[in-house]
């Protein structure tokens, strides 16, 4: 039968689960700290461009496609937003920016939108993490900021 | 010796709680809480 | 009690088949260590491509195995306790849908025309049959659950009063769910993968093939789980030597899974576009409730150990565990699910942060997930299944187990194994290391323009693991196959081991009725997934062409010329 025992169980394992909730909430929305937002989709966004939008903001339009990613070679100011709207022109692509916690899937048909900030210089790795065929551990992007001086 | 026996498992019959259960639960909760808020902990650090 | 020899042989062959599979499931497990650790530096060995042993290894451990030992159990569980046999016809229907699906599906992956991986996501493209195979094993694993649903009907009629078994209760709550999410993989998979491999569509609805592969693909997971968490209830206790401490609460963990197991399905697309966030957070909030009754279980479980221990006179608050058996040939089971348990202490805990919404940027697709699910599916699960497998080879076939004081050391070796492994996975995932990625032909190949050499400490880690566990199967192979064979010294029976209850509880009705529950199961899983697939529906994304694996080119060719 269900004793006290049981009963503080179930409650404590209640109020640790609420406790990660709580701390979710919490930190939500804050730079680079959400998951993907799906935007309708619309042709534009099958060109992999870079648009600048004012010194300190930027969009990345990424087309994953198979075994590369289009522009695989980014160039970004250090301290600059950059939201990422990324899709596949083909099969279904990973994108990972690890360190900076950019984790989306590239879908034929989908738009993933997620907004990040380069503090710190360095070249950020974007690395494939779905598989997509023969080619799929040769595809890497880089995003440089200001790493070495901008060109 | 057969009532002794049966003496014994009455006692732990009623008076069995299950202290070494619940520290283990104890103990459970907090490495869920060390995982759990060490990668958010990690999230944190990274944006 | 004695079973007819039809029924026996079902089980021995339902138990033989995935066993004799997992030879090559388990190769090309340690294969993707090897390859990933950059030993290898190649597309593939012994003409087989790596990403042709990744679908084997999945498809084959994780579909296979889990599928037809899930049945061969059930069929096991309902004699034992109903004490009837089910019906023999369907039974061998049953059986040879599922050896011809897997045939099927079997051909196709090693003919290399489907190394699509187990989830197969299309717009990559496999060929016919593995789709086929797929869905034949399905509905052949549906018909013994309708067999089982009218016999407990039946039994229940009979024993109004009586309180339905936890082992009863437990298979039929774990059908009723793998009944109900395969729907969205068989509708996934015959009306949308098999007109479109074929060439008679021409292209699909990516996110909603992704939507409906996970609609199955979380409850697949308890699916996995069930069948290990009956012996942990049922079993368990009076092999350590006490009793369940509660059943209701097993009873209540079991109701729990039938109504949380499906609609949860969305927190494996928190990186997909095509869903909305808040169809995303709700069912990421329904995840929350499902570690509830992992959580119960595992105080349910450490009690019942605890009062065996207290039987042996164990003293102080964790004396109880030196006095549990865990060497003793005779009861090598135990073994089996305390090294599961000990797995899923680290296995269950580190599922949590996958379904903490924006936690799950940190590793999605990352290494991570290996590392968490081989503690998982590869941990208790695995080891309850190899387990039992053994247990009712020997007791169905009256034969003595092979090699029994190696036997009951397989299981540690195996945790020990999987305990490296996955710590080498996490670790690494925790870095940025891809799953389900050749490692060998770039990142970890120091020639490669992509070398990491950060990944190198965390691939060798995998790599020890992933040796230990290799040899922990083969010796389990040898003790398998060695009671399969040997000389029949003993009397034939099915006798499942069966643990009293702590407390006398009299039956509770709302805990021995279905009706409710899949009430409740209907109107939760309508509230989670009929927002996101009407949501998919509105969005009229373009629909994708088919792609072969190694051509960046759609594919627009029909198959069947092939």
């Amino acid at each position: 039968m269900f004793d006290k025992y049981e009963k503080g169980i179930l409650i404590s394992s209640i109020l640790v689960m609420m406790l990660f909730i709580f701390s979710l909430v919490y930190s939500l929305d804050k730079k680079g700290r959400n998951i993907t937002e799906c935007i309708p989709f619309n042709k534009t966004y099958q060109k992999g461009r870079v648009e600048k939008i004012d010194d300190s903001t930027y969009q990345v339009f990424m087309v994953a496609k198979m075994w590369a990613f289009e522009p695989d070679k980014i160039y970004i100011p250090v301290g600059s937003t950059v939201d990422f709207f990324l899709t596949s022109l083909d099969v279904v692509h990973g994108f990972n920016i690890a360190p900076k916690n950019v984790n989306l899937m590239a879908v034929f048909g989908g738009v993933g939108k997620s907004t990040v900030k380069f503090d710190n210089p360095g070249v950020y790795k974007i690395v494939c993490h779905e598989y997509c065929g023969v080619g799929h551990q040769f595809m890497q992007g880089e995003v440089i900021v200001n790493y070495p001086e901008n060109k | 010796m057969i009532l002794q026996n049966s003496n014994d498992a009455l006692n732990t019959e009623e008076k069995f709680i299950p202290k070494g259960a619940i520290a283990f639960f104890v103990l459970l909760i907090l490495l869920c809480l060390v995982i759990w808020f060490g990668i958010y902990y990690i999230m944190i650090s990274r944006s | 009690m004695e079973i007819s020899r039809s029924l026996k042989r079902i089980i021995i062959i339902e138990l033989f088949v995935p066993v004799s599979l997992l030879t090559i499931g388990i190769y090309h497990g340690l294969m993707q260590t090897i390859y990933r650790a950059g030993f290898l530096h190649q597309a593939g060995a012994l003409k087989l491509d790596y990403y042709q042993g990744l679908t084997l290894h999945g498809v084959i451990n994780a579909v296979v195995l889990t599928t037809f030992f899930a049945v061969a159990f059930g069929h096991a569980t309902i004699t034992h306790y109903l004490k009837r046999e089910p019906d023999i016809l369907i039974a061998r229907i049953s059986m040879c849908l599922m050896i011809i699906g897997t045939l099927m599906a079997a051909w196709a992956m090693l003919s290399g025309k489907a190394s699509v991986l187990y989830t197969f996501y299309p717009p990559l493209k496999a060929h016919p049959l593995f789709y086929l195979g797929a869905a034949l094993l399905i509905v052949g694993s549906w018909l013994p659950f309708f067999n089982w649903a009218k016999m407990y009907r039946q039994w229940k009629k009979e024993n109004a009063e009586v309180k339905t078994p936890l082992a009863v209760i437990g298979t039929l709550v774990n059908f009723t769910i793998w009944f109900v999410c395969t729907l969205a993989v068989a509708y996934e998979v015959l009306v949308l993968l098999i007109p479109w491999s074929m060439g008679w569509t021409k292209t699909i609805d990516v996110t909603l093939s992704r939507t409906l592969f996970w609609f199955f693909g979380h409850a697949l997971v308890y699916f996995w789980l069930l069948p290990a968490y009956i012996m942990f209830y049922t079993m368990l206790p009076k092999l350590a030597g006490g009793k369940l401490y509660s059943d209701l609460a097993g009873r209540i963990a079991f109701f729990s899974f039938l109504v949380l197991s499906i609609p949860v399905g969305v927190h494996h697309q928190f990186a997909d576009p095509g869903i909305t966030r808040g169809v995303k957070m709700f069912q990421g909030l329904l995840t929350f409730g499902i570690a509830i009754p992992s959580f119960m279980t595992a105080f349910n479980l450490a009690a019942s150990l605890e009062y065996a221990g207290v039987q042996r006179g164990s003293k102080g608050l964790f004396g109880w565990i030196k006095k549990l058996p865990f060497l003793d040939p005779n009861r090598y089971l135990f073994a089996y699910m305390i090294c599961g348990l000990i797995l899923f202490i680290f296995g269950g805990l580190t599922g949590i942060p996958n379904a903490s919404y924006q936690l799950n940027n940190v590793i999605h697709n990352t290494a991570f997930l290996p590392g968490h699910f081989h503690m998982t599916v590869a941990g208790p699960v695995f080891l309850a299944i190899i387990g039992m497998s053994t247990f009712l080879i020997s007791q169905l076939k009256g034969k003595k187990i092979f090699w029994p004081k190696i036997n009951v050391v397989i299981p540690y070796l195996w945790m020990i194994g999987v305990l490296i492994f996955s710590s080498g996975l996490m670790w690494g995932g925790l870095i940025g290391e891809p799953r389900r990625t050749n490692l060998g032909l770039s990142y970890l190949n120091p020639q490669s323009p992509l070398f990491r050499p950060d990944w190198v400490p965390t691939t060798m880690l995998a790599l020890a693991g992933g040796i230990i566990m290799f040899v922990a199967g083969m010796l389990y192979f040898v003790v398998f196959f060695g009671t399969l064979i040997r000389k029949k010294t003993e009397v034939a029976l099915l006798d499942l081991p069966e643990s009293e209850t702590y407390h006398v509880e009299k039956r509770v009705p709302i805990f021995d009725k279905f009706k409710p529950w899949l009430v409740i199961m209907v109107v939760v899983l309508l509230l989670a997934y009929v927002p996101a697939l009407w949501g998919i529906n509105n969005n009229n994304a373009p629909k994708a062409l088919p792609y072969k694996v190694d051509n960046p080119m759609p594919d627009t060719t029909n198959t069947l010329n092939k």
